[in-house]
């Protein structure tokens, strides 16, 4: 795994949150390929190669925010948990949302963490880099879809 | 008639008869009295005159007799008196020109022809006279001694007679005047006897028209007429007895009249119904209730006199009634002549008669028209209260929490700015990012108190048995850096387990904590937390020495985003106290405090206790 950069895919529509984690994995030092896409529709057509992302890099984990437009994070998670070539994608759901029916419903939906986004920006670093530490080194992943 | 006359009539002819029966009786035994005194007498004085004049008649010697005759005569103030020869004719005669005659009235031969003095009461001339004779006898020495010895007297030789004649005027006026002595004696007694007689009755009667009275109040429905207890006698035993009657029929009757006085008077609608249902009377209130008149209802079933919607309800009470059970406090309505719905509580009962039969059913109502709408404005209240209160939950949990989001941003650039170009730009963009990041952080704070204050006080989270003693526990554990820095030292009582929302727990002793640290004087802090039990509450209460609040603000701490000092020397967002109140309040419990400046403040509170099946786990 480290000869090739991990791929993330951030399914984000905020701009300055993207930008946000952007900067958080660079001032983390974390050795990430950040792929983004603006809403649920585009997050499957991504996961399922689709359209314009026929050739697009399948990813590692998925960092998915619950408030979308055109498709929530909610129903991204469903679908991606029904389809049988994506429901072993680990989903990490990353969101402005503290309350518990957000938490509890994401995890009966099948997302393998829930994370609120912290407000300073230090202790997100703090996040990016342990998601980065957990996800990929201490936890083995299941193979690349389409390797 | 009235007793008192009926006995004066009795009594009135009866004294009458016997005062004529006594005047008669005691006239005659007068008279026959008084006229033997006459009689009497007259003879005493004939008896003397014929033993006076035996010589003068013997010898004819007129002018002898006549001192004798009139001595006579004026000793009995007589008419006359007279001295006859054997023949009858008059020798001497206080009359002087009768001398000579012979006297042809009815007593002369009686007279002439007596052997003994003889008297006899005739009328003469129209007055009543004693006539008397006496015969006067020759030589007759003792004349007591002749009227023992008949034979004598035969043997001696009658020299003629002597007569005397009293008029019995005198007597019969003095007989007179006695008798209408008695007669007015009787009369004045007979009349006091009458008047004392009535005056008895009268009295006697006064028991009497006392009971006349009470038995008629009694009559009437009054069963608490008594009548005086009056002496020991028969009308006394009569008045016990009628009070003792009162009594118990007061106890065991109740008049008709009284009942329906009750009935009318009640305010409550009644109704009286046949065993089917059908009403027998109306009260006053039910009528102006349906307003209508009990002719128009009498016999009309009693659902009748509801709104439609709620008849069946009504079957169902009268039958459940029927049935001998009894329903009660239903909500039915009455539907009134001008279509009004009077909304009413309902209770039905059977009527039974003494024997316990029933006989009908009992319906009885309360106007709840007042409940009714003061409940409607009451649940229209809350209904909006509550709205307004989840609105503003609502919003100001949706506000703070959108409100976080753009600052989440600001927040971070103004930290990557930091992280980036610190020491690369001027001093002033150094401390604009100083300011920026500070100003971040106090508007975090706020919202992030803000959120928790919209959040605290919600009812739909249950209260559990939550232990006191371990929400402390981590509370001082959170404040260890702070306690230490602060050199405070922290004195608990034993805390007690009790029903409340845990998260609310953490965050009102947190806040009351915080403050006591914060608020510090020159002093290091002292605080003491302690707990009691005042009845089925717990009192609890954070002490400090601190720098105490004045009285005037005493009353403003508890209120959203008041604070007392400058920032720069007591940061804080104003939340932290309004959230307290909030939060026990929402437990049913009051916070208030007591402070002066420079004394410390001590801030109490209650919360509910167990109820008491938790307080024995407890235990």
């Amino acid at each position: 795994m480290t000869e090739r950069a991990i791929v993330v895919l951030l399914v984000e529509d905020d701009a300055a949150d993207v930008e946000l984690t952007r900067e958080a994995m660079k001032e983390g030092k974390l050795f990430v390929d950040l792929k983004v896409v603006e809403d649920g529709i585009e997050a499957l057509q991504y996961l399922r190669r689709e359209g314009p992302y026929a050739d697009a890099e399948a990813p590692d984990l998925v960092l998915l925010d619950l408030n979308l437009p055109r498709k929530d994070g909610r129903a991204v998670l469903a679908e991606l948990r029904a389809d049988e070539a994506l429901k072993h994608l680990p989903v990490v759901v990353l969101t402005t949302s503290d309350s518990a029916t957000d938490i509890l419903r994401s995890y009966k939906l099948g997302c393998n963490c829930y994370i609120t986004k912290p407000v300073g920006f230090q202790q997100f670093i703090e996040v990016v880099r342990t998601i980065d530490q957990f996800w990929f080194t201490v936890v083995r992943l299941p193979p690349r879809a389409g390797c | 008639m009235r007793l008192v006359d009926r006995i004066a009539l009795l009594l009135l002819p009866l004294l009458l008869a016997a005062t004529a029966a006594v005047l008669l009786l005691s006239r005659g035994a007068i008279r026959s009295a008084l006229v033997a005194q006459v009689e009497r007498d007259a003879m005493a004085h004939l008896r003397e005159l014929a033993r006076d004049v035996q010589r003068p008649l013997a010898t004819r010697d007129e002018l002898r007799l006549l001192p004798h005759l009139q001595a006579a005569r004026s000793g009995t103030e007589g008419l006359y008196a007279a001295a006859l020869d054997a023949s009858g004719r008059i020798v001497a005669h206080t009359d002087v020109a009768q001398v000579g005659a012979i006297p042809a009235d009815p007593f002369a031969r009686d007279a002439l022809a007596a052997r003994q003095p003889v008297a006899v009461e005739l009328s003469r001339g129209g007055q009543r006279v004693i006539e008397a004779a006496a015969p006067v006898w020759d030589g007759a020495p003792d004349p007591e001694a002749l009227m023992f010895s008949h034979e004598g007297r035969a043997s001696r030789a009658r020299l003629g007679a002597v007569r005397l004649a009293v008029p019995l005027r005198p007597a019969l006026q003095t007989e007179r005047q006695i008798t209408r002595q008695i007669a007015t004696i009787l009369v004045l007694a007979g009349a006091l006897g009458v008047a004392g007689a009535l005056l008895i009755v009268r009295a006697a009667l006064r028991p009497v028209r006392e009971l006349t009275r009470a038995a008629t109040e009694v009559g009437l429905g009054n069963y608490e007429a008594r009548v005086a207890a009056g002496a020991k006698d028969e009308l006394g035993d009569l008045a016990e007895a009628f009070n003792r009657m009162a009594a118990t029929l007061g106890k065991t009757t109740v008049s008709k009249e009284f009942l329906d006085a009750v009935l009318a008077s009640m305010r409550e609608p009644l109704a009286v119904l046949r065993s089917d249902g059908r009403v027998r009377s109306l009260n006053r209130a039910a009528l102006d209730l349906v307003q209508g008149t009990e002719t128009e209802w009498v016999d009309r079933h009693a659902r009748e006199l509801f709104v439609p919607d709620t008849r069946p309800w009504i079957d169902a009470a009268l039958a459940a009634a029927g049935e001998g059970g009894a329903a009660g406090d239903l909500e039915a309505e009455f539907s009134a002549a001008d279509g009004r719905r009077v909304p009413v509580l309902l209770s039905a009962t059977a009527l039974r008669d003494k024997t316990g039969r029933r006989i009908g059913l009992i319906l009885t109502a309360r106007d709840i028209t007042d409940r009714k709408r003061a409940e409607r404005v009451l649940a229209e209240q809350a209904a909006r209260l509550e709205r307004s209160n989840a609105d503003l939950a609502q919003f100001a949990y949706a506000a703070s929490h959108d409100l976080q989001e753009p600052l989440r941003k600001i927040s971070g650039f103004a930290e990557l700015l930091g992280r980036r170009y610190r020491g690369r730009l001027d001093a002033d963009a150094d401390r604009y990012i100083e300011l920026l990041t500070s100003g971040v952080s106090r508007m975090q704070a706020l919202i992030s108190d803000l959120l928790a204050y919209s959040r605290a006080g919600r009812e739909e989270v249950p209260l559990e048995p939550v232990d006191l003693g371990e929400v402390l526990d981590g509370v001082l554990a959170d404040f260890e850096r702070a306690i230490a820095d602060s050199g405070a030292v922290v004195e608990r009582d034993p805390m007690p387990t009790l029903p409340a929302r845990g998260t609310e727990m953490r965050q009102l002793f947190q806040n009351l904590l915080s403050n006591a640290v914060k608020f510090r004087g020159s002093e290091p802090p002292r605080i003491r937390v302690s707990a009691r039990r005042e009845g089925g509450d717990w009192l609890l209460s954070v002490r400090d020495n601190g720098i105490g609040i004045p009285p005037e603000h005493q009353a403003q701490v508890f209120e959203l985003f008041r604070r007392l000092h400058p920032h720069a020397r007591y940061p804080g967002t104003g939340i932290g106290l309004a959230l307290c109140k909030k939060i026990v309040e929402s437990h049913g419990g009051r916070i208030w405090l007591e402070s002066a400046p420079g004394g410390g403040s001590t801030f109490y509170f209650t919360l509910r206790g167990a109820p008491p099946e938790r307080r024995k786990e407890e235990g």
